[in-house]
């Protein structure tokens, strides 16, 4: 009955490499939470756009992320100012009036 | 008109209207700011922001890309941007959740391999189970016979302990 016990051991390993990365998973915080697909689609609308590579496009993603955050963040801080407790419209507005990195914002919207 | 259907869930969506997702957004702001109420015309325009940001980085990525005569906008041109846009404070953390991708990427293909890299190759998981098969076969077969033979004796003892038949009328 030797062969059996070598297939065995085969399923046994293949269920602790799964179980193994269920694990890892749950126990991080994603590294990226927006979806890559979606923002590389949204990076293709420029005609003139090249190719883009796979590090390239984690970078904008995360950068994203991070700048979703900042304005977030920013926001907030104006409607604290109003001594409101819901952020409005008017807040995201002044934080992209007074932060100098969201000026670019300012008419780039319609 | 423009009907996508592709891996990231779109159909039948006019590129004009792609952002990112609101429900995406909206937990990372709740994550955020947890204690924070956001009225929703506030989180349209921040979800605008965002896109906006992205076409801005990637636009300003490639014309880094062009000016270095590259034909991809690779994470170096990004990193370039970003500092050029007034986004320098992000690079560092940028790069790093970078670094961590890679290595879970590298770590998934050695795991993917290990499995492969147990000592028992193809062939011969085939054979064994080819094996496993014919046995099984065998003792189903087996196991049928058996209850073949036990049916057949029972059906003879059955008749061997039925009333005899009446030879004597025919005498």
């Amino acid at each position: 009955m030797e062969e059996y016990n070598e297939v065995d051991i085969e399923i046994v390993e293949s269920e602790k490499i799964a179980t193994s990365e269920a694990t890892e998973a749950a126990d991080k915080p994603k590294l990226i939470k927006l979806p890559l697909t979606r923002i590389k689609h949204i990076m293709k609308m420029d005609p003139d756009c090249s190719l883009i590579s796979q590090d390239a496009l984690f970078l904008v993603t995360k950068s994203a992320e991070m700048f979703l955050e900042h304005l977030a963040k920013e926001s907030v801080k104006f409607m604290g100012m109003g001594k409101r407790k819901t952020v409005q419209k008017r807040d995201v507005d002044a934080a992209i009036d007074n932060v100098p990195s969201l000026c670019f914002l300012d008419g780039a919207l319609e | 008109m423009s009907n996508q259907n592709n891996a990231s869930g779109l159909t039948n969506t006019e590129d004009d209207e792609l952002t990112l997702p609101r429900a995406s957004i909206n937990k990372m702001i709740k994550e955020l700011v947890p204690s924070v109420r956001i009225a929703n015309e506030a989180r349209e325009l921040i979800l605008n922001c965002c896109t906006e940001f992205i076409h801005l980085l990637s636009s300003e990525a490639n014309e880094i890309c062009n000016q270095l005569h590259k034909k991809t906008i690779n994470a170096e041109h990004v990193l370039m941007a970003l500092e050029k846009l007034g986004f320098g404070d992000y690079q560092t953390e940028a790069e790093a959740v970078l670094k961590d991708c890679k290595a879970v990427a590298a770590k998934r293909r050695r795991q993917s391999t290990r499995l492969e890299n147990l000592g028992i190759p193809e062939e011969e998981l085939l054979r064994q189970q080819q094996e496993l098969f014919a046995k099984a076969r065998q003792e189903q077969a087996f196991a049928e016979q058996q209850q073949w033979e036990q049916l057949q004796a029972a059906a003879q003892q059955a008749q061997a302990s039925a009333p005899p038949n009446n030879d004597d009328d025919y005498e």
